[in-house]
């Protein structure tokens, strides 16, 4: 496997979840993310990065 | 950084295509959860009908690589409504011919909390001693730890690769392993 060396920029929809969840700390991990941005049901408490934005999104009408 | 924005909703695109803007890579993990407790016709309008509508809009952003939460053995000609849901998606999302498409098809999901009750109790149980009866044709059927998966869809994005690719059981273990 080769490994991108660029700078990612992620979007991503539903965080929130249960592989949500698991992924997102996984991708925070990854020092190449230059931006992330989640959509989720509700704000995920306690996240400080920089990098990260946060918007809510209904799911439902 | 967040930002609350009540408006917002996966049913209208126009309330979230800003957010999209200058992302390479979209990663998708909704669903309604547990499809079992919900109408046919609200599985397909989150599960179905709003990834694809996320996807079109990832797509017009300039999103090069779509990875998605799906489910071993979708199909669209699946005699099961689920299964054939999710693969009439995945049929839709290669015709948008993104420069990659991952579709994860895990079969159980292992989590540490039971989140649905008896029946799932149950299978949470039960389902990591089928592991040995598994095998050959039958590994993509192994229950998957959730946090190997979600480690799996995080490190895949920095994988070097294009075109359409699906990921099972190995492929998980591989890619969070390595």
């Amino acid at each position: 496997m080769t490994l991108k060396t660029n700078q990612l920029s992620i979007i991503m929809l539903g965080a929130s979840g249960a592989v949500g969840t698991e992924t997102l700390n996984a991708l925070l991990q990854n020092k190449t993310i230059q931006q992330l941005t989640l959509l989720g049901r509700k704000a995920i408490p306690d996240l400080t990065e920089d990098f990260v934005h946060q918007h809510t999104i209904s799911i439902s009408e | 950084m967040y930002t609350n924005t009540p408006s917002a909703s996966v049913s209208d695109p126009s309330t979230y295509q800003s957010y999209l803007q200058g992302h390479t890579t979209a990663i998708c993990t909704l669903g309604v959860g547990e499809p079992s407790k919900m109408s046919k016709e609200e599985f397909v309008k989150i599960d179905k009908l709003a990834v694809l509508d996320f996807a079109r809009e990832c797509k017009k952003a300039g999103v090069k690589h779509f990875e998605l939460l799906a489910s071993v053995d979708i199909n669209s000609k699946s005699m099961s409504f689920y299964l054939r849901t999710k693969g009439e998606l995945v049929e839709e999302l290669k015709a948008l011919h993104f420069e990659r498409l991952s579709i994860f098809q895990p079969s159980m999901i292992l989590t540490p909390n039971n989140r649905y009750g008896l029946s799932q109790a149950i299978v949470l149980r039960v389902w990591p001693l089928l592991k040995p009866l598994l095998g050959g044709r039958l590994r993509k059927y192994r229950g998957i730890p959730v946090s190997i998966l979600g480690q799996a869809m995080a490190k895949n994005i920095s994988i070097e690769a294009e075109g359409y690719e699906i990921l099972q059981w190995d492929e998980f273990y591989a890619i969070a392993n390595q």
